[in-house]
């Protein structure tokens, strides 16, 4: 049928049950003519979006052009997102390609495409990543938390970071000593102190944490939070820890010499127990949490304490108890592969 | 009995007015945590307190450099 049609109303009941010939390709539809309105919520589903994929090749840009050179363009594709390979190396002033928003707009021949935006630097052979799919392009600034990270980069490690005053305190004090494995404050009773928190998190599997508690009035130690409770800790806003929040496991694994007690309690994400408060604080001992298979325990110096007999898997993150006088000083700190303990 | 118009330095001081010497400090709803302790000071021990706590807290502060009123703090450098 030649000519057009306009303004067609199809069936509500039937609507278009099927395209006989070929697809509705992007040719087809005039620029925003699918909106929002007309897809369903959930409509679409995670296997109908493109599996990402990542072409490295060494690209040749010229200073003000968008023409770019390559070895061969049959792996490339119009709207592929162009960034600098993290193998690339530097030129001595300026950028190439800014570092978002750059994409192939056009192939023109068999060793040469367009790209979106003319290059700010010449450079010969630089290595270059194309990707498809749902590209950090996509992604706003910081939205990726530590429960989305790679484990890589989120790994557990012997030092405070995430520093936020507690009690009034403030830069007139240093909290953080021995090469950022131990917070102290020694500032009088509930007097000026800090909260920090251990480096990443325990992750799904084993871990160990090792630290020594101080012995002072106030109550030193650890205390322990589920990231699933918590996934923006550590960030601007959210502070280095919440205490006990509602529908998720926290611990508190505490000493001091003023009560002389080793104190553990447990939020259950609803309320709270204490799992020991035993005469005798301890004074230079150190104390350990790990996980091995799912059964997580916590020793104290003297005595261990199950804390879940099998089957946690939960993603902890550690910080220590900001009420001065106080000190925790890390002595390890790492996950293990499953099975490796 | 809410206690958060106060500095928790403050409120160790009000407990050891009260002879009390251990620990406590404030939980986030303006109650007293006593960390385990049964016997302790009531509340209105602890009010009947604050008001020579907090004195002397004021004192300590503006006798020091580092305005710092916290009970048994060691000497500002």
């Amino acid at each position: 049928m030649g000519g057009s049609v306009m303004a067609v109303t199809i069936n509500g009941t039937t609507g278009i049950s099927l395209v006989q010939d070929g697809t509705i390709n992007s040719a087809k539809l005039v620029a925003d003519s699918v909106t929002s309105a007309k897809l369903a919520d959930g409509s679409i589903t995670t296997h109908k979006i493109a599996d990402s994929t990542e072409v490295l090749l060494d690209a040749t840009y010229t200073n003000g052009d968008a023409t770019v050179t390559v070895s061969s363009t049959s792996s490339l594709s119009v709207g592929m997102n162009i960034k600098m390979s993290f193998k690339s190396r530097n030129v001595s002033s300026g950028n190439i390609i800014p570092k978002v928003g750059l994409k192939i707009a056009s192939i023109t021949n068999s060793t040469t495409f367009e790209m979106s935006a003319a290059a700010g630097q010449s450079g010969t052979d630089i290595p270059t990543q194309f990707t498809t799919g749902v590209t950090t392009d996509k992604l706003a600034e910081h939205v990726i938390t530590n429960t989305k990270a790679d484990p890589i980069d989120v790994q557990l490690a012997p030092y405070w970071v995430n520093l936020e005053y507690s009690q009034n305190g403030n830069t007139g004090h240093t909290y953080i000593t021995n090469y950022g494995t131990k917070i102290s404050a020694s500032n009088g009773n509930n007097g000026p102190s800090a909260i920090a928190k251990v480096q990443g998190s325990s992750g799904h599997g084993d871990f160990l944490i090792r630290w020594v508690p101080g012995y002072f009035w106030g109550f030193s130690g650890i205390r322990v939070g589920d990231m699933a409770g918590s996934p923006h800790i550590g960030q601007p806003g959210a502070g280095s820890t919440q205490s006990n929040p509602a529908g998720f496991i926290y611990y508190q694994f505490l000493n001091n010499s003023s009560n002389n007690v080793r104190y553990i309690t447990k939020w259950d994400g609803s309320s709270a127990t204490t799992l020991q408060n035993a005469s005798g604080g301890t004074n230079n001992v150190e104390w350990s949490m790990w996980r091995i298979n799912g059964l997580t325990k916590v020793n104290d110096g003297t005595t261990t304490t199950t804390l879940q007999s099998s089957g946690d898997t939960r993603d902890y993150y550690f910080s220590n108890n900001g009420q001065g006088p106080q000190s925790c000083e890390l002595k390890e700190a790492y996950r293990l592969t499953r099975g490796g303990a | 009995m809410d206690f958060s118009n106060y500095n928790e330095a403050v409120i160790a001081r009000a407990a050891a007015l009260c002879g009390y010497n251990k620990s406590v400090s404030l939980n986030s709803d303006g109650t007293l945590e006593w960390w385990g302790e049964e016997t302790h000071p009531t509340d209105s021990e602890m009010n009947a307190q604050m008001s020579a706590a907090q004195t002397a807290f004021d004192s300590q502060v503006d006798a020091r450099d580092d305005s710092n009123g916290a009970l048994d703090a060691p000497d500002a450098d």
